[in-house]
């Protein structure tokens, strides 16, 4: 066995046992252990060693001389099975991110007003500080786009040697930090600032970081088929939720006898209704939807909506796009594929 | 002939153990160095040897060392511990009373 391997088959079983890994969650050592073995294996190939069976001399043959349509297809690689353990962490990671990003915002807003505590407020604005966040985003973007992520895949993505607990522990703290950072400035000796005060376009920044980092994401971990669908799909289910959360919102504040215009209107309007006066109920429902939008929830919703976008996209999809060609197959006599 | 799969897969533990009490080596020599053995009677998989290695890694019967083999390469050798020695003697003996009555019934059923 003192053949040397191509530099191109190297990256080729790299490639093949980054599929592997990922798709059963195998971590950093069960990879390079499976990598050995396919470079023993082809090595034993290439120098006789290995004898070829049947089954192989067929898988072969039809490699090279049957069905075009089948080799090519069995190049592209597969996407992430959605129950995986891989699979979970990249959702964790994302909370993890939008997490974070969120936190650092409050941070950068603290800060702005611990300027105007000393008397130098007018060197903050949220424009600079929007602009400051987004500049740290669009590196970020910039590096995971620009990362070979196919080929650090063959000795597990970072992600993959972070054990679960710890991801979990660092999303909890940094959902806690996210809330209570604005609520603790008072620690300062400055009068602290009531939650009621922070901007709601903080949470459209958060969702559309959510938004943004979720695209790059199901990008990053689909290298075969790099395409602008993600994103674009990503970005209307965006658009969908935040249509969707207004609309909620609008209703319960349609509803609440508290809201400033035309608020109660649709309560006054129930026909034979039990209470004539301001009900509470509504002004707590509002209050409890306005919580859950500033604590943060709502991106954590939105993380649940990218795994809902990537099992239609990657998986119902691809079934169904399977299963029209094998019928097409059949209509043309040819054997189904199942790959 | 080719001997029945059950009968293999009751064994596979021990046939491990076995081949590493002679020699520490990484998962390819050792499928190697079984199938080799075999001579036929049966033919193991990548797929039915390293989950058995993981196995009794954790079990303690084997330990694990990344280390240079004589191919210049880094490969995962396993060791057989002496935890792992005990099993075996264990199984082996298990194996030789189960041989025995096998043995017995034979010779009474040809007489």
């Amino acid at each position: 066995m003192d053949k040397q391997l191509s530099p191109e088959t190297e990256a080729a079983l790299r490639d093949a046992v980054r599929e592997i890994g990922t798709a059963r969650g195998l971590d950093e050592e069960a990879q390079e252990e499976l990598y050995a073995h396919l470079e023993d294996k082809a090595l034993g190939y290439l120098s006789g060693d290995e004898s070829l069976s049947e089954a192989d001399a067929v898988v072969l043959a039809r490699k090279h001389f049957g069905m075009v349509g089948m080799a090519r297809r069995s190049t592209v690689r597969s996407p992430i099975p959605v129950w995986s353990p891989a699979f979970a962490r990249i959702v964790v990671i994302l909370a993890i991110l939008d997490a974070a990003l969120g936190v650092v915002f409050s941070g950068l807003r603290g800060s702005g007003y611990v300027l105007r505590g000393i008397g130098l407020g007018s060197l903050y604005s949220d424009a600079l500080a929007l602009s400051v966040l987004l500049i740290a985003f669009g590196l970020c973007l910039v590096f995971a786009n620009r990362t070979d992520w196919t080929r650090s895949g063959s000795t597990g993505t970072w992600h993959l040697r972070v054990k679960m607990r710890w991801l979990v522990l660092a999303l909890g703290l940094l959902m806690i930090l996210r809330w209570v950072v604005p609520g603790r400035l008072d620690l300062f000796g400055l009068p602290g600032i009531s939650r009621q005060e922070l901007p709601e376009k903080l949470e459209w920044l958060g969702l559309a970081i959510a938004v943004l980092w979720a695209g790059t994401w199901v990008r990053c971990i689909r290298q075969a088929n790099r395409s602008a669908a993600p994103l674009a799909a990503c970005a209307a289910m965006w658009v969908v939720l935040r249509l969707s959360f207004d609309g909620a919102r609008s209703f319960f504040g349609w509803l609440s006898p508290y809201h400033d215009v035309g608020g109660g209107m649709a309560w006054m309007l129930v026909p034979g209704r039990l209470f004539r006066e301001p009900n509470d109920f509504f002004a707590i429902s509002k209050s409890l939807l306005r919580i859950l939008w500033n604590s943060g929830a709502a991106p954590l919703a939105f993380i649940v909506l990218i795994i809902v976008l990537y099992v239609v996209q990657f998986h119902l999809v691809q079934a169904i796009r399977m299963y029209v060609r094998n019928c097409r197959n059949t209509q043309r006599g040819m054997p189904w594929v199942l790959d | 002939m080719k001997l029945d799969k059950e009968l293999v897969g009751a064994s596979t533990s021990l046939l491990v153990l076995s081949t590493l009490a002679r020699e520490a080596t990484y998962g390819y020599r050792l499928i190697k160095a079984i199938n080799k053995e075999a001579d036929g009677l049966f033919e193991w998989q990548e797929g039915t040897v390293y989950p058995i290695l993981h196995k009794l890694e954790k079990e303690g019967l084997v330990r694990a060392q990344w280390q240079t083999a004589d191919t210049g390469r880094r490969r995962k050798y396993y060791y057989i511990t002496a935890g792992g020695r005990e099993a075996l003697g264990q199984g082996v003996e298990q194996w030789e009373r189960w041989h025995g009555m096998v043995m017995k019934l034979g010779e009474a059923r040809n007489g």
